[in-house]
Formats: structure tokens, C-alpha cells, sequence
């Protein structure tokens, strides 16, 4: 009788357990990869968009603070890349047609970062602009020249980029949502157009 | 048993090995953690512990604590943050000896239609991994390429693979033989 209370109250524990760690583990069944643990964070901490210099792809040079009074949608990418980026810039693509052509480049401006600088020289933005369509103007592709600037944006951004073997790079993948104040407000998936054009669209429409 | 368990703790925990190890995905999954189960089941050996007899009765409770274990590390969020979060790195080197401790303790004394639930529920755990790993465009560990995540897939498809034929030998060719004798 005596073992069979034992018996019982170690399966109970067990099972608490193991809860307990699943619930630690992905805070609190919210997040079941690094990533969108990462996410959540992120838009929990809204960091600012760091002091960088941006040079676009028609060599102008500028920081974030010159888009203050705009919200800011942001993508990284490098131009070689034949995975993840072109789809990624396909959806920026759709995501800029659908927000009503009112919004463009008054509330908002797009820009694509590149995280490879060395080989992303405005010339070969320019190029890659034309694949998807952006002016240049409300939606801005460039790179950061300064190495540990480029590192303070990536930090502050989670956005993780490791160099593979074949001279590109395994990178995470998002819309960033930078508001008027240049705060970083919202992460989104970069593969639920649909989701992202609606949130960005409401978002512009409760500020005016 | 007990100082083989030992020395090979130590090895695992040592700088080298462990930053070896933890380097390369497949071999992070596929070396380190079931080498850290092995040392919780060396550990066990094949002494009694007596207090488990009456804690562990059935093995339903040690095989629970296990599985949940198990499942955790399956987590792909587990493997990241075990290399960027000391906490759970050190719940790793925790966890995985003691599951393998409680799995060497268990076994045994679950009856059968619990461990036919365990392989069940195994073969499509991996199946399931296998297909996620292998199908998404997607990096699912930002700690690893996305290369590396493909070898992943495929070695858990082929330990499926591997287990269907088992399943199939046991099934018909053990299984007919017995019934013809």
C-alpha cells in the first residue's frame, strides 16, 4: 500500500516536471525556436535603430534620424544571395504595392539593408533594385560601409549572419517595423504578406 | 561501471570536446547528447537502487521524467539556447545523464503496451523532425547553417527508415517464424 502511495505521487511529480521545463523552456509554450524567441523579445524591448551611416544606392549618405517623422519597413539581405533573400524581397515587394500610394513615402519608407558591404557597392544595389521594382526614393536599398556599425545595428536587431562555406552567408529573416521616433516597434513574418501589409496599413491608419 | 561513467563525463565536459562538439549540428544532436545519455545509463549499471524500487515501482514515473527530457532536447529552440544561455547548457549536462539513468531504470519494468506507445510515438517524433528539417527554406536554429540542418533531417529519416525495417523483420520474419514453430 505504502509503495503504491510512492508510485503515485513520483508519477505526479514527474508529470509536473516536465511541464514545468517545457513551459520554462519555451516561455511559456509562447516561443519554440530560437527565433521567435528572439522576436518576442525584441518587439517586448523596442531598441532604437543605432547612429549608423546608411549609403544608398545612389551614393547619397545619411542616418535613420533623416526618416524622422516616418515609419521605417526594413529588410537585411545581401545581394548574392540566391535562398532566402530574393523571397524575402519578392514579399517586401508585395507588401509595398498593397499599402495604399497615399502612405508611401510620406508615412512610410521602405529600405532594404545589405550586411555585405564589400560586395553590395551602390552600382550593384541599383542593379538589384530593378528586380523588384524599387524607386530608390520610398524604397531605398543600401549598405552600412562601417564594419562596427554595421555589428551595432545587427546586435541591436537580433539579426544573426554567419558566413558559410560557399562565400554567402545563413542569415534570419524578418520585416523590421521602425517607427516615426525610430524605435524598432514590431517583427513580422516576412512570409504572411497578407498579415504583414495588414498590420503595417492599420498602423498607419491610427496615426493620422 | 560507475568510474567509466565518470571519466567519460569528464571527457565530454572538457573545453575541446565540448566546443568540438557543439560546432557542428549533426554532431551536436547526434553525438554529444546521446553520449551524455550513455553516461547516465553507465551510471546505472546494474545495481538495484533500492529506493527506486519503491519511487519507480512500475517505471512509469522514471519513463515519464525521461521522455519529457527527451522531448525538450528535441525542441529546436533547446539546441540554440544551449549555446548561447549557460543555464541551459549546464540543464543539458544535467538532464541528459539523468534520463538515461531513469531509461536504464524504466525499461524494464514498463509492460509492453507502454512500449509500444514509446516507439510509436518516437517513429513519428522523428518522422515529424525529419520532415521539418529536410522540407523548410527556412534556418529553424539561428546558431546553424542551414546546410547542417539538412544533414540533421536527413539522419533522423534514416533512423525512421532504419526502425520501420526493424519494426517490418520483427513483424514478419520473427513474428511468422514463432507462430510456424
Amino acid at each position: 500500500m505504502m509503495k503504491n502511495w510512492c508510485n503515485r505521487i513520483a508519477i505526479t511529480v514527474s508529470i509536473i516536471l516536465v511541464v514545468w521545463m517545457w513551459f520554462i523552456g519555451t516561455d511559456g509554450f509562447t516561443a519554440f525556436t530560437a527565433e521567435t524567441a528572439r522576436k518576442n523579445n525584441l518587439i517586448e524591448a523596442k531598441p532604437k535603430f543605432p547612429e549608423v551611416i546608411l549609403e544608398d544606392s545612389k551614393e547619397r549618405t545619411y542616418t535613420m534620424e533623416s526618416f524622422r517623422g516616418k515609419n521605417v519597413l526594413i529588410t537585411f539581405v545581401y545581394t548574392a544571395c540566391t535562398t532566402v533573400c530574393p523571397e524575402l524581397e519578392r514579399n517586401f515587394a508585395e507588401v509595398y504595392q498593397s499599402i495604399p500610394a497615399s502612405y508611401i513615402g510620406e508615412e512610410i519608407v521602405f529600405l532594404t539593408i545589405s550586411f555585405d558591404p564589400e560586395r553590395d557597392d551602390p552600382k550593384t544595389l541599383e542593379n538589384y533594385q530593378q528586380y523588384f521594382q524599387s524607386d530608390g526614393e520610398t524604397w531605398r536599398m543600401a549598405r552600412i560601409p562601417d564594419q562596427l556599425q554595421l555589428k551595432s545595428l545587427l546586435d541591436a536587431f537580433g539579426v544573426i549572419v554567419i558566413p558559410d562555406e560557399y562565400d554567402g552567408f545563413s542569415h534570419n529573416s524578418a520585416f523590421y517595423f521602425v517607427n516615426k521616433l525610430g524605435y524598432l516597434e514590431n517583427v513580422l513574418d516576412y512570409t504572411d504578406i497578407k498579415a504583414a501589409s495588414e498590420y503595417v496599413v492599420g498602423r498607419l491608419e491610427r496615426e493620422i | 561501471m560507475m568510474k567509466l561513467a565518470i571519466l567519460f563525463y569528464i571527457l565530454l565536459l572538457a573545453p575541446g570536446t565540448r566546443e568540438g562538439l557543439e560546432s557542428v549540428m549533426v554532431l551536436h544532436m547526434f553525438l554529444q547528447l546521446p553520449l551524455l545519455i550513455l553516461v547516465g545509463i553507465l551510471l546505472h549499471g546494474n545495481r538495484d537502487w533500492r529506493f527506486l524500487e519503491k519511487w519507480n515501482e512500475n517505471g512509469v514515473a522514471g519513463m515519464l521524467l525521461a521522455v519529457g527530457v527527451l522531448i525538450f532536447w528535441m525542441l529546436p529552440r533547446s539546441l540554440d539556447d544551449a549555446l548561447t544561455e549557460i543555464g541551459i547548457e549546464v540543464w543539458k549536462f544535467v538532464s541528459l545523464p539523468l534520463l538515461g539513468f531513469l531509461w536504464r531504470n524504466s525499461w524494464r519494468k514498463i509492460v509492453g503496451i507502454f512500449k509500444s506507445f514509446l516507439y510509436i510515438n518516437f517513429l513519428s517524433m522523428f518522422g515529424l523532425l525529419a520532415w521539418l528539417y529536410l522540407g523548410t527554406p527556412v534556418q529553424i536554429c539561428n546558431n546553424y547553417l542551414i546546410n547542417e540542418q539538412q544533414i540533421v533531417g536527413a539522419v533522423y529519416l534514416s533512423i525512421v527508415l532504419v526502425s520501420i525495417l526493424y519494426l517490418l523483420y520483427l513483424v514478419f520474419v520473427r513474428g511468422l517464424e514463432e507462430e510456424a514453430i
